[in-house]
């Protein structure tokens, strides 16, 4: 008779088959657990951009419509959103040049010469359109410290009377194309605001009354959310 | 037991390890989906609130009222005084509690209650 210890030292070909066999299933459950978790979370990430995407396109929408008078400064047209994309303002400064409008400017993005129009508002209650055909940014200029504000003079024509105020613009418009939500300034070609992957067949600009924009949003691919948006932006003006 | 080898008890232990794991990666990724839900339900009560505060603040609509919309129920109470506390609420399905903003509505610009806008025009049907 052999030793108990002999006996039972080593593997019996029966335990080697279990442990195996668990070792195979342990393996196989991290992995398809692993792939599971690793297209969640690709639908996670996905509807995270998608989420920031939209409150993007929402963001700018808000901001061109509401500070613009409807069917004044913005319009629709062909699915387009065609505007007056104000980018800053001016106020008069206290002493004026002999030449050009003093004017302390802040904005997005500074003034453009020769790209932006000024809409003026004049000491009448009136509001008019001239282009800046050149703009100065002398250290000399005598102007009111308004905080933010920046003294410029502008050479605008037509030369505004008695000006008090004034927003500068550039022309531009919006549109859904090519799966992605694009801005055009001018007659330039459309630029990506977004990543491509809306579905624009599904994605509209229209008309709400008359002061509003209602945005249609679809965006593609399998999400964890509803991947479609509506929402109606107002003009403030 | 002395031989080496697998016992039920490790094997119990490896699977309950295994099984924790995999709860745990489930739950992590459950939570992000329930967050993701989450933003897209705040997202969506801002954009409808905001929507609703500028239809109503460049026509002042005094009044108040509650109305119904696929992701759940708006209220608002609008004071017909002067630069008075306006509120309104939106209580979403996929939210715990709802949200609620408070603004101030502008004097009144004049009789142009024709040109108010569809929404507010719709809100000021419901009541």
């Amino acid at each position: 008779m052999r030793p108990r210890s002999e006996k039972t030292r080593g593997f019996a070909l029966t335990e080697a088959v279990v442990a195996g066999t668990l070792l195979l299933l342990v393996v196989q459950v991290s992995w398809w657990v692993t792939a599971v978790q690793s297209v969640v979370a690709t639908r996670v990430v996905t509807g995270a951009r998608i989420l920031d995407e939209t409150r993007l396109i929402h963001h700018v929408l808000a901001s061109e419509v509401g500070q613009g008078r409807a069917g004044l400064d913005w319009g629709i047209a062909d699915g387009e959103l065609h505007l007056r994309a104000f980018r800053g303002m001016g106020f008069a400064c206290e002493n004026q040049p002999g030449d050009g409008w003093a004017v302390a400017v802040a904005g997005f993005r500074g003034s453009t010469a020769n790209k932006d129009s000024v809409l003026v508002f004049s000491g009448d209650g009136s509001w008019h359109t001239s282009a800046l055909t050149r703009r100065s940014q002398r250290s000399s200029i005598a102007c009111q410290d308004i905080p933010g504000f920046s003294p410029e003079i502008w050479y605008l024509d037509p030369a505004p009377v008695r000006p008090l105020a004034a927003m500068y613009f550039e022309r531009g418009a919006y549109r859904f194309s090519d799966g992605a939500f694009r801005y055009r300034s001018g007659q330039g070609g459309w630029q990506p605001l977004t990543d491509t992957g809306i579905v624009v067949d599904s994605a509209t600009l229209e008309p709400a009354g008359s002061r509003g924009v209602r945005a249609r949003v679809t965006w593609q691919g399998p999400i964890p959310i509803l991947p479609a948006f509506e929402w109606t932006t107002w003009t403030l003006r | 037991m002395n031989r080496a080898g697998v016992s039920l008890v490790e094997v119990v232990v490896a699977v309950a390890i295994v099984s924790v794991g995999i709860a745990g990666v489930a739950s992590l990724t459950a939570t992000a989906a329930r967050s993701l839900v989450h933003a897209r339900a705040l997202d969506e009560s801002r954009v409808l609130l905001q929507s609703f505060v500028d239809s109503v603040t460049a026509e002042r609509l005094p009044g108040s009222g509650q109305s119904r919309y696929p992701g759940g129920m708006l209220t608002w109470d609008i004071s017909a005084s002067p630069d008075s506390v306006a509120w309104a609420s939106f209580e979403h399905v996929a939210l715990p509690a709802p949200i609620r903003i408070e603004f101030i509505c502008r004097a009144s610009r004049g009789a142009r209650g024709d040109e108010c806008d569809p929404v507010a025009k719709r809100h000021a049907g419901s009541r």
